[in-house]
Formats: C-alpha cells, structure tokens, sequence
C-alpha cells in the first residue's frame, strides 16, 4: 500500500459508495454522485482510438432506415387498421341489428305456436271434459239398461189427466228396481215451464204424497231422464206429475201426468 | 487559452444534446453527427474490454442502435451525453465479454495494445478530443500502478471488487481504498472538464 492510501482520509459514506458504484456502473446510473459518473466517463479519452471503418457506419445507417421503415409499416398498418374500423364497427351494428329483428321474428313465431298449442290444449280439454260427460251418460244408460233387465223391475206408464192441450202429448214411464232402492223416470212431450213454474214428480202412498223430484222440461219437449237412488216409500199406489209453482208447491197444483199400474216383464 | 478549450467543451455538450434531441424526434441525421463525433472513442472502449476489433464495431453499432432507439430515456440530470454514450458501450462491451468469457483473450490484447502506437488522423474536430486524451493519459499515468490497475479491472473488465481481490490476492477493503482514491485523484485532476460537460 502506498503512502498515500495510508495517510488520506475520506468520508464515510465515499469510502463504501465509491467501489460500489464501480461495481453497478451503467447507463441508467444513479445520479447520486454526478461527478464521480462524469470522471468515469472521461476514462475511455485516455485509449487510442484507431478511424472505425466507413462499413460500421454504413451498417448502422442501414438497420436505422429499416428500423424507420418497419416503424412506418407499423403506422400504415395501424391507419389501415383505423381506416376499416369505422366501416366494420357500422357492419357490425348492422348486422347485430339484423340479428336483433330475427331473433325478434322468431320470438314472435314461437309466442304464435304457443297460442296455437294452448288453443289446441283447451280443445284437447273441452273434448275431454265431453268425453267424460258421454261416458257417464253412457255409464247411465248401462246402469238403467241392466235395471230393466232385471228381475222383478216394474215398470209405470204415466197417462196425461185433463183436457189441457200443453199436455195432451205428454207421456212418461217410470221405471224402479226390485229392491226399491232405485229408480228414474223418462219424460216425453213435456213444454218448459219458464218463471217460477216447475214440474213435480209424486209417490202417491195409503199415507198421502212424496215429492220425489222437481224438474222442468228440456227445449222443444225433448226426452228427458231423472234418476234416483234412495229407498221408494212402501205402498205406493200410485205415482203423478204435477205442473205448480216452485214456491208454492202445495196451492192449487195442476196434475198432468199419472199412473196407478205397475208391470213387469221379466 | 483554458477559456478558449473551456467554451469549447461547453459548446461541444450544447451540441450533443441538441443532436440526442434531434435523433429522439426521429432524425437519422442527427444521429450520423453524433456518431461522427463518438465512433473512434467508443469503438476503442469496446475494443479495450473486448480485445476483438470485430466485436468492437459490432458492440458500436448496437451501442448507437439503442441510442437510436432510446434517446427518449436520456435523462441531462444523470449524465451528460458522452458519459450516457460511454456508459452504454461499456454495458454491452462487458455483457459480451461475459456472455463469450473471453476474458484471456482481452488480458493479451491490452498488453498487446500497449505496446502499440496508434497514429489517429488529425484534424480540427479532433482537437478537442486529443486535448482531453492527453489530460487523461497524463492523469493515469500519475496513478500509482496499483490503484490504475484497479481502476481499470473495474471499468474495463466489469469485475467487482470482490472480483478484483481474488484475482489481485489483495483484501477487499485494499482494493476498495485503492479504488477510492484513485477515483478521487482523477476527480481532483479533471474535475474542470467534467464540470464543462454538464
């Protein structure tokens, strides 16, 4: 070690900075120091430096006007880019536009097959409820076709009484299973009665009378049927309808029909 | 005299900020100026790191193509403009001679180089340079050896100092003294150049 490295004396901070530098040295150096970086940089004066040959710089110039040439391509690429993006983004509103109103199309098309489809269910339903309404007549008809076949069923032909003309043609047959716990009643010829008016069917018994059902005649005096289930009251001697008013049922009523003959046929 | 060389200098620095301007603005112009005016100091720095001429104008032109590309990002408040130019081929001259480990080749070549006599042409421009070149020379050669030998491992080799006591089997904290005042000597002697380039 030299004398002078011996005897000098230096701050504190120069003494670790200094080397340090040194060993990070670069082109985005601190500027901490900016002395010590200029001496530095003053070191490569010191080297002789042979002419650098014209080809370095030829070089050099070459790959600085491909560079600006490739920046240039950039920036036409970029305008170009630019050029078509107006144009594309309307053609792609467009066509999203068009996309919208088919799509809109074809919601309204599917919400048509869909009213077509509830439409053709409510059929679907409305038969099906007739269906149902036909096998219970059905159903009926069975029942009171086996009944009349039975054994032991009787069977009453109700006559019209008076010379009123509504019921001149009027004729009825009353119909009652063996066991008495059932019965119906087939009406022809019968006019509506309208108002307040209805038809009422009668047990005559030793004991005095039964209502058994209120009804009234269907239009154009069809053929009607009345069913019931229940016991018929014993001793009967005879049954009639009468024509008399649903809320007075017992003033003055007018008979119409009447039987007191019961058959059988099997 | 001094005054003349000292407005000079001054004058020198305007200028290559004005061209480092010019070349971020996209002048190739500027930059054949500015190359004209650093391409035989800065191929020397390479060739002194790397020992290969044919490195050396390759580590040139990629020095003056990241000027070219980043002028931008010189900054005066570092450095002035030939220390950012130094200190760009420095980098990329150590980074090859890492990157090529040829380390023995340049040890032979700067004893080589040494022995050489370089006759530079001389012209006005060059005056300037030749001027700072002989105050540099005159100012290592007053270093005492060893301190100059440290001074260059590290700048030219890029070794640390770490690096630089294992080869030179000296301790760290001589080489790091050694370093200091050799830094600060030359600091001392040049300090009036380096003040004219900011």
């Amino acid at each position: 070690m030299s004398d002078d490295e011996s005897m000098e004396r230096s701050p504190r901070d120069e003494e670790t900075e200094v080397p340090a530098l040194l060993d990070r040295l670069g082109p985005e150096v601190e500027a901490g120091d900016r002395g010590l970086i200029e001496t530095l940089g003053l070191l490569p004066y010191a080297l002789d430096d042979p002419p650098v040959r014209a080809e370095v710089k030829a070089g050099l110039m070459a790959e600085v006007e491909r560079s600006r040439a490739a920046a240039t391509g950039r920036l036409a690429t970029v305008e170009r880019r630019t050029r078509w993006l107006m144009p594309l983004a309307a053609a792609l509103a467009l066509a999203l536009l068009g996309l919208a109103g088919l799509q809109f199309s074809r919601l309204e098309d599917q919400q048509r097959t869909i009213d077509e489809l509830s439409a053709q269910l409510g059929r679907v339903e409305a038969d099906g409820a007739e269906l149902a309404e036909m096998r219970r007549a059905l159903a009926r008809t069975d029942a009171r076709l086996r009944m009349m076949t039975r054994r032991g069923t009787e069977f009453c032909l109700l006559k019209p009484v008076g010379d009123d003309p509504r019921f001149a043609r009027a004729t009825a047959t009353m119909v009652i299973a063996p066991e008495r716990d059932e019965w119906f009643l087939a009406v022809e010829g019968l006019e509506p009665c309208g108002g307040e008016v209805c038809y009422q069917l009668w047990f005559l018994t030793q004991g005095g009378s039964v209502a058994a059902a209120a009804f009234d005649a269907g239009e154009g005096s069809q053929r009607i049927e009345l069913g019931g289930k229940g016991q018929v009251p014993s001793g009967v001697r005879a049954i009639s309808i009468t024509h008399e008013r649903a809320s007075e049922p017992a003033e003055a009523p007018v008979t119409v029909l009447f039987a007191d003959q019961a058959m059988t046929l099997l | 005299m001094d005054t003349e060389q000292a407005k000079a200098r001054r004058a020198a620095a305007a200028e290559d900020r004005r061209l480092l301007a010019e070349i971020a603005a996209g002048r190739p112009d500027a930059l054949s100026a500015l190359y004209d005016r650093y391409s035989g100091m800065l191929q020397a720095l390479a060739y002194r790191v790397l020992g290969d001429l044919s490195d050396a104008e390759e580590i040139l032109q990629e020095a003056f193509l990241q000027v070219w590309n980043q002028a931008t990002r010189y900054d005066p408040g570092r450095s002035s403009v030939s220390t950012w130019l130094v200190l760009i081929t420095r980098s990329r001259a150590i980074d090859r001679l890492r990157s090529r480990r040829v380390a023995q080749r340049t040890v032979a070549a700067a004893e080589k180089e040494k022995r050489q006599t370089h006759t530079s042409p001389q012209g006005p421009a060059d005056v300037l340079r030749d001027e700072r070149r002989r105050r540099l020379a005159e100012e290592l050669s007053r270093l005492p050896p060893e301190q100059r030998q440290v001074l260059e491992m590290a700048f030219y080799r890029g070794m640390t100092q770490s690096e630089i006591a294992a080869e030179s089997a000296v301790p760290l904290g001589t080489v790091k003294t050694r370093t200091l005042l050799a830094v600060r000597k030359l600091r001392k002697a040049l300090g009036a150049q380096y003040e004219e380039l900011l």
